[in-house]
């Protein structure tokens, strides 16, 4: 069942659901599995030393780490080395899923600039990673490129040293007016979704992020503002209790399903919230100024 | 028809070496071209039928008809590499206008021509050759006096070494077509084996550079996004354009699938009996500015052009400069890559195009052949001049983004080739030459 609940007072019904919590390799993975189904995507969540003990009894952990066995051997510190195995086995666990195959039949690959992909998988199967502290996040995605990201709630972060780096002069203007709690709160969030975006195109760090601009619409959902079709689809979780989880995900065709695995349905579909969610059900964390009536 | 500007170097033959006695002129396709390209006229232009903004306009649906002048699919059958050549202006010029006036009729033609399954990639990679000259000239004009500019220097670089690349490998592909298509009975080249040969070869190419070209034309929209440049403009129209043109010239990853699982379907034979090549059955087909040898090549192209890779990586021992010794300790790890992935292939007799390891394995053979083809275009180019395609530079950058690709790790004091590699595409961009593999020049 998952962890994620939304931050009091601040939430907004929304059709994407919060991330999966899976706390090992044996699942549970209906769920996800459900999702990738019904939207062609899924977000999982876990952390380290819930997969930790599983992943390194695994005699098949070598050939599931594959290309970065090395890069997990030789890692400086042994923190790092466990967090890089266990992110690295969550990631192809959950791509297994949501292919329903065995998860070593899967080669994790890297492109030039870091992304991750599934080697010879293509736009069948994309996926992005995201770790911070011991929080593991997965994105996967049958229905087009997706980005994940994740930071601590509480992180400590000056938005007069950043703001320049992240904001439009728009964000600024908004997040300039609000209590610095607040402020703080929705800086970091908006960092986070443009992390998860750059990390969906593949581009990461390396476009600015003070040219992207997001709006909010009156429920609260983030938007791209250069977005016009209305192709992307954003959401924030607080996961853990104390994680922010932004993730981003751009809504194309969905491929022909290739050697008989079946394709996802529409993914414009409406989520159908699992019966096993906390009873607050899916809610996503809102933005100031652009809530409906009568929220602030 | 006026001239914007003076051409470079128009008109001349390809570079390297002077064609064998009685062999297809290669002026003959680089004369059309000069022809095809005057015929399109200035695609600035807002008044030409052939211009960008006409063209943007079109969409698929209500394309221009050819100039008059165009030789229709049935008339002429050239070689596939003059022909590939012959066409390039048309498809730099505009995928959509490409696949309408050219590889469309040749695929559907009563007897279709054997490189016609090669076109759409030749096509996708000029295209993305015109947006990559045009995003250099941006960025080096900016850089002159924002700094911050040339950080998008190496990321240019890059894309030039990778198409350079891809651009090797569809060149050897049209290289190993034969002559005439099938039940032509068309002499040696006409066989069945060549026919093979070169289906093989077009499942690779029609895997590989729909891939990496996607991946390049999405990083030149980072550029050019970061340079200022707006959705709305028309150099990021361009962009938007082949992206969205890509599925109606069957050069996008539904075609690559299919591709790929041609790749998959062959890979029991990748892990069977191997024969090194020792460089010299294969040189004339990397020898590109060369007419394609008579003689009909092996069964597999693929697997051949593969085979020379240890070889050619054994021929740059003792380089005496920087980066020919960085290339060869790169190109050793990919030999040794190529042993392993020849194990992988061997220990399953049939391989299943569903199953996602085969298809890891197909991406994995894909790359090797990818690197050889490289590296083979380089060694037969090496000392001719223009100098640049057989130096070591670019093809140190395009194979240590493969060995990236393949998760090899890179050996250490490997120099950085990219500023030299950059030289050549600003330069390139200045002057109006292609990004192809002959350095042709522009007219427009």
């Amino acid at each position: 069942m998952s962890v994620t609940r939304a931050a009091p007072g601040r939430e907004q019904v929304v059709q994407i659901p919060p991330p999966c919590h899976v706390p090992g390799p044996d699942g549970p993975w209906e769920q996800v599995q459900e999702r990738i189904e019904q939207t062609g995507r899924a977000v999982v969540h876990t952390t380290w030393g819930q997969w930790l003990t599983p992943a390194l009894l695994d005699p098949g952990l070598r050939l599931l780490l594959g290309r970065d066995w090395p890069r997990y051997r030789q890692h400086p510190a042994p923190a790092g080395r466990l967090c890089f195995a266990v992110s690295r086995v969550v990631v192809k666990y959950a791509a297994a899923a949501a292919l329903q195959i065995p998860a070593d039949r899967l080669d994790l690959a890297y492109l030039p600039g870091g992304r991750p992909v599934l080697r010879g998988l293509g736009t069948d199967l994309q996926v992005s990673l995201t770790h911070t502290d011991e929080l593991i996040v997965v994105g996967v995605s049958r229905a087009g490129p997706v980005g994940v990201d994740a930071e601590p709630a509480g992180r400590p972060i000056s938005f007069e040293l950043l703001r320049d780096h992240v904001c439009t002069a728009e964000e600024a203007e908004l997040l300039a007016g609000l209590p610095e709690e607040e402020r703080t709160e929705r800086f970091l969030r908006l960092w986070t979704l443009k992390e998860a975006y750059t990390k969906a195109l593949g581009h990461g760090m390396r476009r600015r992020f003070s040219a992207l601009g997001f709006a909010w619409d009156e429920t609260g959902a983030a938007r791209l503002t250069a977005d016009t079709a209305g192709e992307w689809t954003f959401a924030t979780h607080l996961v853990e209790e104390r994680f922010l989880v932004s993730e981003a995900h751009r809504r194309d065709t969905a491929p022909a399903a290739p050697g008989g695995i079946r394709a996802p349905a529409a993914v414009d579909v409406p989520v159908r919230l699992p019966s096993a969610e906390p009873p607050q059900g899916a809610r996503v964390i809102g933005f100031p100024g652009r809530r409906g009536p009568g929220k602030r | 028809m006026a001239l914007t500007r003076p051409v470079p170097r128009a008109g001349r033959p390809p570079t390297t070496r002077t064609p064998p006695e009685g062999a297809e002129p290669a002026e003959g396709a680089a004369q059309y071209a000069a022809r095809l390209e005057a015929l399109l006229g200035d695609p600035r232009d807002p008044g030409n039928p052939y211009g960008r903004s006409a063209l943007w306009a079109a969409g698929h649906d209500a394309l221009p008809p050819p100039p008059a002048g165009l030789p229709g699919a049935g008339q002429a059958r050239p070689a596939a590499d003059r022909l590939a050549r012959a066409l390039r202006p048309l498809f730099r010029r505009d995928l959509a206008l490409a696949h309408a006036w050219s590889i469309r009729p040749l695929l559907s033609a009563p007897v279709p021509h054997p490189a016609a399954v090669l076109l759409g990639p030749a096509a996708l990679l000029a295209a993305a050759g015109g947006v990559l000259r045009g995003t250099a000239r941006i960025v080096d004009d900016l850089s002159r006096y924002e700094p911050a500019t040339r950080q998008w220097r190496p990321v240019l670089a890059s894309i030039f070494a990778d198409l350079l690349a891809c651009e090797s490998l569809t060149a050897v592909a049209l290289r190993f077509c034969p002559a005439e298509g099938p039940g032509t009975g068309g002499g040696p080249t006409g066989s069945g084996a060549s026919e093979q040969s070169g289906a093989s070869f077009a499942a690779v190419v029609g895997y590989l550079v729909p891939q990496l070209v996607g991946d390049l034309l999405g990083d030149l929209e980072l550029v050019l996004n970061e340079c200022g440049f707006a959705g709305n403009t028309p150099e990021r129209r361009i962009l938007a354009k082949i992206v969205r043109d890509r599925a109606f010239a069957g050069v996008d990853w539904t075609a690559a699938t299919a591709a790929q699982a041609r790749i998959v379907r062959g890979l029991s034979a990748a892990g069977g009996a191997w024969r090194p090549d020792d460089g010299t059955e294969l040189a004339a087909r990397f020898r590109i500015a060369e007419a394609v040898p008579a003689e009909a090549p092996g069964t597999d192209g693929p697997q051949a052009v593969a085979a020379t890779l240890a070889g050619a990586t054994a021929r740059l021992a003792d380089a005496d400069d920087a980066d020919t010794a960085a290339l060869a300790r790169v190109a050793r790890r990919l030999v040794i890559e190529q042993r392993a992935l020849r194990a992988a292939c061997a220990a399953t007799d049939v391989h299943d195009p569903a199953d996602p390891a085969a298809r890891a394995l197909a991406d994995r053979q894909a790359l090797l052949v990818l690197a050889a083809a490289a590296l083979g275009v380089r060694e037969a180019a090496a000392g001719a001049r223009p100098s640049f395609l057989g130096g070591s530079g670019w093809a140190l950058l395009a194979l240590g983004r493969i060995a990236e690709r393949l998760g090899l790790p890179l050996p250490g004091r490997t120099p950085d080739p990219q500023p030299g590699v950059w030289d050549e595409l600003a330069r390139r961009a200045a002057y109006g030459v292609d990004c192809d593999l002959h350095a042709t020049g522009l007219l427009w």
